[in-house]
């Protein structure tokens, strides 16, 4: 018995000697995983100072690694992307902030960087137009939810007449996910809409609205004023942008959008577009239409 | 009788007839004189009738006569048969117009003779015009024996002409050959000093010049434009003259239908100021000027003219002849080579022509109504178009009857075949996709299902025959053309929670219908395609260029991402049967990027991976973008 208590004693203390090492080794490849991807980051950004400047699948296999290291070790790497924005260099700031884009798309993304938000609002100042995007991007992939404190950096980087138009457009689509009854957010998107702005920032903005589907009637009477654009191709996004909306939103329009059915000059697509809108919210029934819902 | 006469090199000689026929012995006081000379074409003639006891003078006609003629060389003709016209025979009660005497009372006589070797039947019909009325009368048939000439008395002959007709219009319809009967419409009254006479004519064209025209105290012009061709058609008749200011017009139009008669007394249009198509009227002190006559309708022309200038101091109406006018020298087909795609048809393939009066180059087109090739593998033609059949070279040939004239000939028409190189180059058609090669990616967005994050995944292309973006034409280099350019998007579509619903890949069973619930299908659209571009080029000979280039935003995301490319492709025919072609490329690497010539792929780039790190690097960053240029290749010539 004693034998066996012994034995097994033994045996306990060898268990919890081997679960210590095994923990101690846990946590040094845990600190390794953190160092090396800080380690590797930052040997990558370093060689843009040599004669050789690295290769952009280089940063990818980089990257590779953000993905399936822990939590923790991301977290260690976060100020190694941060010191990056600060450099001079914009292709390094371009690597630091891709990293963080690849953090942000993890499903703790928004708890890994929204204490850090102030360094990716600092993308949003730099004249590059990529980083700006950048920046905004980051924000958007950021999971579970943006953090609401992007907002205040946000609205600044909207109003601003000297930033990436398409950019912008993505940061007042962003807006109205984290902020969509901040009467702020409604005032820098009137003021942004206000400008010259070419076609394919205007589409940003049409899908950009659309995508939040928000039942926010100021920006439905964007969309709704946007189906009478002169440019078809403004017309054919925002009739399908009627398709992501929410019923109440297609209510609000239906009058519009059955003008825009109606009217013999329109192109065809278009107007299927906007049928197709209204049919997804129940507004045409047609008698062969089989009401999934 | 017979006689023959010689005359030297360059020199005029002068045979008075009466001396010619008096040792004859001849009783008839009329005849033909034929003159066969023994060297075709070395001399001309010119025959006058003069009668220095009353005053009588006129030149007598001369016609021409090819032996070799034929119908075909006379295309205007219509099909009854070979038809003369004398415009303007003036019928017993003068027309006041002439200024004669008020008692001169005309003998109209039609002189004709059968000039072939056998019997022939000769239509007669007369088309008469008083001051107040027309007709016509019932054709009246004669049969003239070979070598046979008739003097008719058209009183006689034609019983119902009414009597206070002034003018008729004599058409002869025959069963012979052209050139084998002619005849000349005289009427004089029974002074001989006094009257008109008219040759009968077959020719017909759509274009006549030099006609002159008087009218002052002594001289009136009267003229008949009459149709005798083949169908109704529109003339008009330009008079020009010249004022102090310059060169003027007066314009008649007229629609004419078969066999009508448009009959024009100048003084009295001058005199009564009636205002011209135009609404221009002619200036009073115009006293003389040329004229044009056109057929507006027909190429061949239905037209005929016809003219009398009164002369009252002497009493003679000399009769004029304008010069009709074909198309001169050469015909040619103005495209040579011929270059037509394909599967394509090129229009017009035209003729240019000289006109034969004022070597203006004209729209010879219209004659030319056969139309084929050497070889109908290759190409095929019809009137005025070529159509490509198969890559390679051949000839086009057009074939028609073009009317000819010289300063002193009659028109005829020759059969004429102009022909041109046809080439049928290879052609290309360039289509440039980008396409997800797996059934379903991870998107960067996600989307909440009964209270759960839910990342979206976006239905691929692999094995739909989808794409993302599209763009293709069909270029010919060597024709320098391209077309058919489209542009497309393929649906972007999204799927939250469920999907896919097989566990494996996206299919009807995650179509549920229901959008924007986070749940299986959840969105779809399409982006906008206004920056996708082409660029084509053809900097060599033998060398197309294509450049396509573009961006595709998924409407889905509200992050800018574009799949972007500038993609371009050259060709080369210098060898035609072995085309080649390679590609510049220059594109995001995310997704897989083809270039395809006529449906041989010269260039495919394939992502090795799909995952959503590596879409971010690829768009949402545009690293890594793939650039190169692929070695020229051997494709398919179509």
């Amino acid at each position: 018995m004693f034998f066996a208590r012994q034995v097994g004693f033994r045996y306990l203390a060898a268990i919890v000697v081997a679960l210590a090492v095994c923990q101690l080794h846990a946590q040094v490849a845990s600190t390794e995983a953190g160092v090396s991807l800080q380690k590797s980051f930052q040997g990558f950004i370093e060689r843009f100072n040599s004669a050789q400047a690295p290769k952009d699948d280089e940063l990818l296999r980089i990257a590779d690694g953000i993905p399936g290291t822990r939590s923790d070790d991301v977290s260690k790497a976060i100020p190694s992307f941060c010191a990056a924005l600060l450099r001079q260099d914009d292709r390094i700031k371009l690597a630091g902030a891709f990293m963080l884009t690849i953090v942000a798309q993890r499903s703790d993304g928004a708890a890994l960087l929204t204490p850090h938000v102030d360094c990716i609002g600092r993308l949003l100042n730099l004249p590059d137009e990529r980083l700006q995007a950048a920046g905004v991007g980051i924000f958007a992939f950021m999971k579970p939810s943006p953090p609401s404190s992007a907002t205040k950096s946000l609205i600044e980087y909207l109003t601003r007449t000297d930033r990436n138009p398409m950019a912008q457009a993505n940061a007042l689509s962003l807006l109205l996910r984290i902020a969509p009854e901040n009467s702020e957010v409604t005032s820098a998107v009137d003021k942004f809409l206000s400008q010259s702005l070419s076609l394919q920032v205007r589409e940003a903005v049409l899908n950009g609205i659309a995508n939040t589907r928000t039942e926010n009637p100021h920006f439905t009477n964007i969309l709704i004023a946007a189906l009478n654009d002169r440019d078809k191709e403004i017309r054919f996004q925002v009739a399908q942008a009627f398709q992501r909306m929410p019923k109440e939103a297609v209510l609000q329009a239906q009058p519009a959008l059955q003008k825009m059915i109606e009217n013999p000059r329109e192109l065809v697509d278009i107007q299927n577009a906007a049928r197709e809108a209204l049919k997804r919210n129940g507004l045409i029934m047609q008698s062969n239409d089989v009401e999934k819902k | 009788m017979n006689s023959s006469f010689s005359a030297e090199a360059h020199s005029p000689s002068t045979i008075a007839k009466s001396d010619a026929v008096r040792p004859s012995g001849f009783t008839s006081d009329f005849g033909s004189i034929h003159i066969e000379p023994s060297n075709p074409g070395a001399f001309d003639a010119v025959h006058f009738l003069y009668d220095p006891t009353n005053g009588f003078s006129s030149i007598m006609k001369i016609f021409d006569r090819d032996l070799n003629t034929d119908m075909s060389k006379h295309a205007w003709s219509r099909k009854e048969g070979w038809m003369l016209w004398a415009p303007m025979l003036g019928l017993q009660t003068p027309d006041p117009a002439l200024q004669f005497p008020a008692s001169t009372k005309l003998q109209p006589y039609v002189f004709v003779r059968n000039l072939s070797a056998k019997p022939t039947n000769v239509q007669m019909r007369l088309y008469w015009r008083s001051a107040s009325s027309n007709g016509a009368t019932p054709p009246q048939v004669l049969t003239l024996k070979a070598g046979e000439m008739q003097k008719l008395d058209v009183v006689s002959q034609f019983k119902n002409l009414p009597k206070e007709a002034n003018w008729a219009t004599v058409s002869m319809l025959t069963n012979s050959g052209p050139d084998e009967v002619i005849a000349v419409a005289a009427s004089y009254d029974d002074t001989g000093r006094y009257g008109v006479q008219t040759p009968f004519t077959d020719q017909m064209s759509a274009h006549w010049e030099g006609g002159a025209w008087e009218v002052d105290d002594a001289h009136n012009t009267l003229i008949t434009v009459g149709n005798g061709g083949r169908k109704d058609t529109h003339a008009r008749m330009i008079f020009h003259y010249v004022t102090a200011k310059g060169h003027a017009d007066y314009v008649l139009e007229q629609k004419l239908a078969q066999d009508e008669q448009l009959f024009i007394d100048l003084g009295k249009l001058i005199r009564s100021q009636t205002p011209d198509a135009k609404g221009n009227v002619f200036p009073t002190s115009i006293t003389s000027g040329s004229y044009t006559l056109l057929d507006l309708d027909d190429k061949m022309g239905n037209v005929f003219e016809g003219k009398v200038v009164t002369d009252k101091r002497y009493g003679d109406a000399s009769y004029g002849c304008m010069q009709c006018c074909g198309v001169g020298v050469h015909a040619y087909l103005d495209q040579n080579p011929i270059g037509v795609g394909m599967g394509l048809s090129f229009s017009p393939v035209t003729v240019t022509g000289m006109d034969g009066c004022t070597d203006d180059f004209l729209d010879a087109t219209g004659f030319f109504n056969s139309w084929w090739t050497a070889d109908a593998s290759i190409a095929t033609a019809q009137y005025s178009q070529s159509n490509g059949i198969s890559v390679g070279s051949t000839t086009t040939l057009a074939q028609g009857q073009v009317p000819r004239n010289s300063l002193r000939t009659p028109c005829h028409t020759d059969l004429k075949t102009p022909q041109s190189g046809t080439n049928v180059p290879p052609q290309f058609n360039v289509a440039y996709s980008d396409y997800i090669g797996v059934d379903w990616i991870n998107g960067p967005s996600y989307c909440y299902y009964q209270g759960n994050s839910n990342d979206l995944i976006y239905m691929g292309d692999a094995y739909r025959g989808t794409y993302r973006a599209t763009e293709s034409l069909l270029i010919i280099p060597d024709l320098q053309t391209y077309s058919g350019f489209f542009k497309g998007v393929g649906q972007s579509r999204n799927y939250g929670a469920g999907s896919p619903a097989n566990g494996s890949t996206l299919s009807a069973a995650d179509e549920d219908g229901i959008p924007n619930d986070c749940h299986l299908w959840n969105a779809s659209g399409f982006a906008d395609t206004s920056s996708m571009g082409l660029v084509t080029s053809f900097p060599y000979a033998h060398q197309g260029q294509v450049e396509y280039s573009g961006a595709a935003q998924n409407p889905l995301e509200s992050t800018y991402a574009p799949i972007t490319w500038d993609m371009r492709t050259v060709l080369d025919t210098t060898n035609p049967q072995s085309p080649t072609a390679y590609a510049n490329y220059n594109h995001t690497c995310f997704p897989s990027h083809q270039i395809k010539v006529n449906n041989a792929v010269i260039y495919l780039y394939t992502p090795s991976r799909y995952d959503l790190t590596y879409i971010t690097y690829c768009l949402y960053f545009q690293y890594g973008k793939i650039t190169g240029q692929t070695t020229a290749t051997t494709v398919p010539p179509q």
